[in-house]
């Protein structure tokens, strides 16, 4: 563990964050802002921190934090002037929280926010002009947002999501390096609708789809026609290559939706609507 | 405990396309027409990893299913160099190579499509570590995502993407031929450390809950059987129509919705234990559950 000792001193920290309360978006109806698409086809935004700002930042859906660069994390408060001077790996400073994050008329408060200054930022920046952070999961997981790359805007809507904080990655990878178990993590799937059929994937099966081994009478999937014998290859326009795909499209339908079923019958490809109903 | 080493892993934020000849991504057939009554939506479905990544399943020329981020951090299409061996595309030395065909689930197909041959640091150590509960293929950045109008909302299972009627201009490198900045370097070189001392979690195990058979119901503030199954597990319990769940492995049940949270709860056990009411008497029920939905 020397070498991963002697990473953790190149990174000075301030003490653990605290655990900041996700505060429900403000009821808005629909906001749509202008998005710059740069040169590099990046999605660039412009932010205010607690009041300061415009700052042109990265918005990013393969990001699971919401990033200041220490500049604007400074010059909007986030991080004290000391704490900012002191040398770090990245410039790394850890979770901090910004009182008010705004993008247009968006305003999410306590946002969450991890201060670096990121090097892939800091080489797109010296390409394309300032850049000061990057708009993750945080932000866009409280909305319904639509991105349109033709007419350059984003559009949000408030949604109710209750899982906004974003991932602690930190926490996540503490606890694999302290399991050394290295057991597979197990995901329960329980589905609220009763289809009434029985599906298998045999282990030596390469064909596409899962086989339908056996259909209950009187069940939504006997009403929709389905035999034993066919192989189910999408589910709710889920590609089901595997039990747990079907189990994972069966968990997001409710109950007396229609849902589309494509099956494979001998030869014959078709669709079917089943209409699955409350139950276990 | 001391966390701060791992600022270096803020996850995929930003791939760049460094260096390379610039890449002029072919227009997509049919781009050019004249404007069409509607443009076709698909329902993109998705999973959201455990880092927080939004995860769209795609086949590559058939083949797959492969796991790709919806990233508007990247610029293009990349794959991989690993995933891109084991299935046998190969990249020309600019480093890209030509899709005949990428199909995203969800029914949406874009032809002709150039995809980066690569592996971001991002992905890799994500990847070593396991960390996203679910291997990683590559991206789907803007030459993918710009041909669409996106819609996500996390509290719903499927993403909309409406085909736009347009041909995006194709992205270029921000540095030209250049290597990637020191800083960059030693960020990979921190996340190929990293992965010394992390072992590789193996892939996520599924646990499915039993089936019964039966049709439930919300009524007078309780959960009522509406219709058994015939053969179903609970037919051969011998619970029938009429009857009121009281309680589940000794739990009180007062709605569908507590029902179903037991239901995940006790998942992975071969047997239920149910307590119902009939004509005003309780009996006691085991129902040997069996595979199926």
């Amino acid at each position: 563990m020397t070498l991963l000792s002697a990473l953790l001193l190149l990174v000075p920290f301030p003490p653990a964050d605290p655990q900041v309360a996700v505060e429900p978006p403000k009821a808005v109806g629909k906001v749509t802002v202008p998005m710059e698409i740069l040169k590099s086809k990046h999605i660039a935004v412009e932010i205010k921190v607690n009041g300061k700002g415009p700052y042109r930042v990265i918005f990013d859906t393969g990001s699971p934090v919401t990033l200041l660069g220490n500049r604007i994390a400074q010059d909007a408060g986030v991080i004290s002037k000391d704490q900012a001077r002191t040398p770090a790996l990245f410039g790394a400073r850890g979770m901090g929280t910004a009182k008010t994050l705004a993008l247009g008329d968006l305003v999410v408060e306590n946002m969450p926010v991890m201060v670096m200054d990121h090097p892939a930022l800091r080489a797109a920046a010296r390409a394309l002009g300032p850049l000061e952070g990057i708009v993750g999961y945080p932000f866009f997981s409280r909305y319904r947002t639509t991105f349109d790359y033709q007419a350059s805007t984003i559009t949000f809507e408030p949604v109710e999501y209750s899982d906004a904080a974003g991932a602690d990655l930190m926490q996540m990878v503490m606890l694999m390096m302290n399991d050394r178990s290295n057991k597979p993590i197990q995901k329960v799937q329980s589905p609220r609708t009763l289809w009434g059929f029985r599906l298998e994937k045999p282990t030596e099966d390469e064909e596409s789809g899962v086989v339908i081994r056996e259909v209950l009478p009187q069940s939504p999937a006997a009403e929709a026609g389905l035999e034993a014998g066919d192989r189910l290859l999408e589910l709710d326009d889920v590609w089901t290559e595997s039990v747990a795909d079907a189990y994972r499209a069966a968990g997001g339908v409710s109950p007396g939706q229609k849902v589309k079923a494509k099956i494979k019958r001998g030869e014959m490809e078709k669709c079917v609507t089943i209409v699955p109903r409350a139950g276990l | 405990m001391n966390r701060s080493w791992l600022p270096i892993l803020p996850g995929l934020a930003m791939a760049l396309l460094l260096g390379g000849s610039a890449v002029q991504a072919d227009p997509p057939p049919g781009a050019e027409a004249e404007a069409k009554p509607a443009q076709p939506s698909y329902r993109v479905p998705y999973q959201l990893t455990e880092t927080k990544h939004i995860l769209v399943r795609a086949r590559i020329n058939g083949k797959g299913p492969y796991h790709f981020i919806v990233d508007t951090g990247a610029p293009a299409l990349f794959v991989s160099t690993e995933s891109a061996q084991k299935h046998g595309l190969t990249a020309g030395p600019d480093g890209w190579a030509e899709l005949d065909k990428l199909e995203i689930e969800g029914g949406a197909v874009l032809e002709k499509i150039k995809a980066r041959v690569e592996t971001p640091f991002q992905v890799s150590g994500m990847n070593a570590m396991g960390l996203p509960g679910i291997r990683l293929d590559g991206m789907l950045g803007y030459t993918v995502l710009a041909q669409f109008r996106i819609e996500l909302d996390l509290t719903r299972p499927h993403m909309i993407w409406t085909r736009l009627d347009w041909t995006p201009p194709p992205p270029r490198p921000i540095l030209d031929g250049g290597q990637a900045p020191n800083e960059l370097a030693a960020m990979g070189g921190l996340m190929r450390l990293l992965q010394v001392f992390m072992q590789k979690r193996p892939e996520p195990v599924y646990i499915q809950r039993g089936f019964l058979g039966v049709q439930l119901a919300e009524k007078d503030g309780g959960v009522v059987v509406d219709h058994v199954l015939p053969g179903s597990p609970a037919d051969k319990a011998g619970l029938r129509s009429g009857d009121r769940i009281l309680r589940f492995h000794e739990k009180d049940v007062g709605s569908l919705k507590d029902l179903h949270g037991l239901a995940a709860e006790h998942a992975s056990k071969q047997e239920v234990a149910l307590e119902v009411e009939r004509g005003g008497q309780k009996h006691a029920k085991t129902i040997r559950t069996e595979r199926g939905l």
